[in-house]
């Protein structure tokens, strides 16, 4: 394997007709960490990650894998392993032949085939035409494609869709494991829930432009909380936190404590004497956080 | 040149890993077995005085061993080029032009591959034709005690020239495919021109001595002088204007035309 290379994207934008599919977008993504990229259906990120590919031509700005554009790579293969979709073999053509066939193309070394179909659990099936595989099994197919030159970088489009849970499993370990090896790992998704568990940075992208570029805890950190307290004195109650300095205000279950912690907010009622009925915290998910950037296009 | 030998290899093993060569092989073999077969039967009747040979040449068609033979090409040459059209469009019907263009970045090198790739298999698929009508038709008429004049190098040399036809039409369909990226919408192109259109434009362009002169000009007739002999230019009464290199000459150039449109119209655009 390469050591890790970085993935830079400078003012990408990519207009069909008169529709912008990509708007400006400039991110770098890293090696030794997998990297989300997430959005809805239409965002734009199968179009990105084409013109990062070569597939697609950037209307204005570049795309580069360690500073050289996906075409003027000299061994494409073993620097970028890409799956795209699921639905990329020819049904006739059996799972080894469609390996070896773009081995030849990037003239691997044979013995590759075996190693990757190993990698992704498909030795046994490798025989048999691809037009009977299941979508797990492609995805698996595609994953070994990615794989089969021992790339420095991986990108893969929405490689969990289509799994089964024991393969969510499984290929969340595998994407990891590829990241603490030094490879650049970037993996698009339009469901935050899917690649959570996976991704230490995320990129997200909405209508075309990035709406947020950073690490996934400090997005999560992003989450607010609150504590809503309610008792049968709500004058006294409301006396208590402000003399304890929290601010707050009314709302229809109760009173409505910002930021702060149940512990808290119960202790200082205690020592005003005043009874409580109802004490709990509530917080918003990091789903929550991700459903808002994607349909407002801004923190708030 | 790395990536051409690369580019290379994985054509050709995208042939031998899916059906569809033999496939077609095996059609071409039967369609011009039969042919051939029925007419060296004629033939081989009517010199051994089974059939009356008056009744035959009056219809004035010489069915002489070389004609009888020609059918692997006149016949057979819509497959070599429904093979490479296909072996384009099923790039983007199952979207394999993604690995493909993946593996190998340059979009040109990978036509100039498959086109080189598609020379040879057409040859391969034609073979099939040629073993047809050669064989089969070559041995019913020694079977009648005809001379399939198989001991002659001017038999041989019209074998080498049809084979060089069939390799041409292979390599035409390579662009043609780039050219109409549709599957469905190529092969009906395929039949309709080669089966119905150009057989009747080759037929309208004898009519007049002018036209005769651009009707030459037409791929089948192309192919036709190139092999030397075929059905339509005994039926037709047409003299071939062309020599067999100039027809040679006239497949490599549509060749190379429908490559190069294919390349602007499909091949180097946005793949999405």
């Amino acid at each position: 394997m390469a050591d890790g290379l970085p993935i830079e994207f400078h003012g990408v934008t990519k207009r069909f007709g008169g529709v912008t599919a990509v708007d400006d977008v400039t991110a770098t993504v890293l090696p030794g960490r997998v990297t989300g990229f997430l959005g809805p259906n239409g965002a734009g990120k199968t179009t990105t990650l084409r013109i990062l590919l070569g597939l697609v031509g950037a209307t204005t700005g570049t795309a580069t894998i360690g500073g050289t554009p996906y075409r003027s790579l000299s061994t494409p293969l073993h620097t970028v392993g890409a799956a795209l979709e699921a639905a990329s073999f020819h049904p006739g053509r059996s799972g080894r032949n469609h390996l070896d066939v773009y081995a030849r193309a990037a003239r691997l070394p044979n013995a590759r085939i075996g190693v990757v179909l190993d990698q992704v659990g498909l030795t046994d099936a490798a025989d048999r035409r691809v037009g009977g595989y299941s979508l797990g099994m492609r995805q698996r197919l595609g994953l070994a494609y990615a794989l089969l030159g021992d790339p420095a970088v991986v990108v893969l489009d929405e490689p969990i869709n289509g799994l089964d849970p024991e393969g969510i499993r499984w290929i969340r370990t595998f994407l990891r494991e590829l990241a603490s090896e030094g490879r650049t790992v970037l993996i698009s998704s339009h469901m935050l829930g899917e690649v959570q568990q996976t991704v230490d940075e995320a990129l997200i992208i909405r209508r075309g432009s990035l709406v947020y570029s950073g690490s996934l805890s400090e997005l999560e950190a992003r989450s607010a909380s609150w504590v809503i307290v309610d008792g049968p004195d709500r004058p006294a109650l409301a006396a208590a936190l402000t003399a304890a300095g929290f601010t707050f205000n009314a709302g229809r279950q109760g009173t409505i404590v910002n930021g702060g912690d149940t512990a808290a907010v119960g202790h200082a009622a205690f020592v005003a004497g005043v009874e409580l009925h109802s004490l709990h915290r509530h917080a918003t998910t990091l789903e929550d956080t991700f459903l808002s950037l994607i349909n407002d296009g801004g923190l708030s | 040149m790395n990536s051409l030998i690369g580019a290379l290899s994985s054509e050709m093993r995208k042939v031998t890993s899916t059906r569809l060569w033999w496939i077609l092989g095996l059609v071409v073999f039967v369609y011009v077995a039969f042919t051939a077969a029925s007419l060296a039967g004629i033939a081989g009747a009517a010199d051994s005085g089974l059939l009356d040979s008056e009744a035959i040449s009056g219809q004035g068609i010489p069915l002489d061993p070389p004609l009888i033979y020609s059918f692997a090409s006149s016949l057979g040459f819509v497959f070599p080029l429904i093979l490479a059209a296909v072996s384009v469009t099923q790039e983007f019907r199952h979207k394999t032009v993604n690995p493909t263009f993946l593996a190998t970045p340059n979009r040109a090198v990978v036509l100039t591959a498959k086109a080189i790739t598609m020379f040879l298999w057409g040859a391969v698929v034609g073979a099939f034709g040629v073993v047809a009508s050669v064989g089969l038709g070559g041995g019913i008429l020694a079977l009648f005690g005809s001379d399939p004049l198989l001991g002659e190098s001017d038999t041989w040399a019209l074998i080498g020239r049809m084979l060089l036809a069939l390799a041409l039409w292979g390599a035409i369909g390579v662009g043609l495919g780039a050219l109409i990226p549709s599957q469905i919408a190529v092969i009906a192109v395929v039949l309709a021109f080669t089966q119905f259109v150009e057989p009747l434009l080759r037929f309208a362009a004898t009519l007049t001595e002018w036209s005769a002169g651009i009707g030459a000009f037409l791929p089948g007739a192309a192919s036709d002088a190139l092999v030397g002999t075929s059905f339509y230019t005994m039926t037709g009464g047409a003299t071939n204007t062309l020599d067999w290199w100039q027809g040679a000459l006239v497949l490599l150039g549509l060749a190379l035309v429908t490559g190069c449109a294919g390349y602007l119209v499909s091949w180097r655009r946005d793949v999405t």
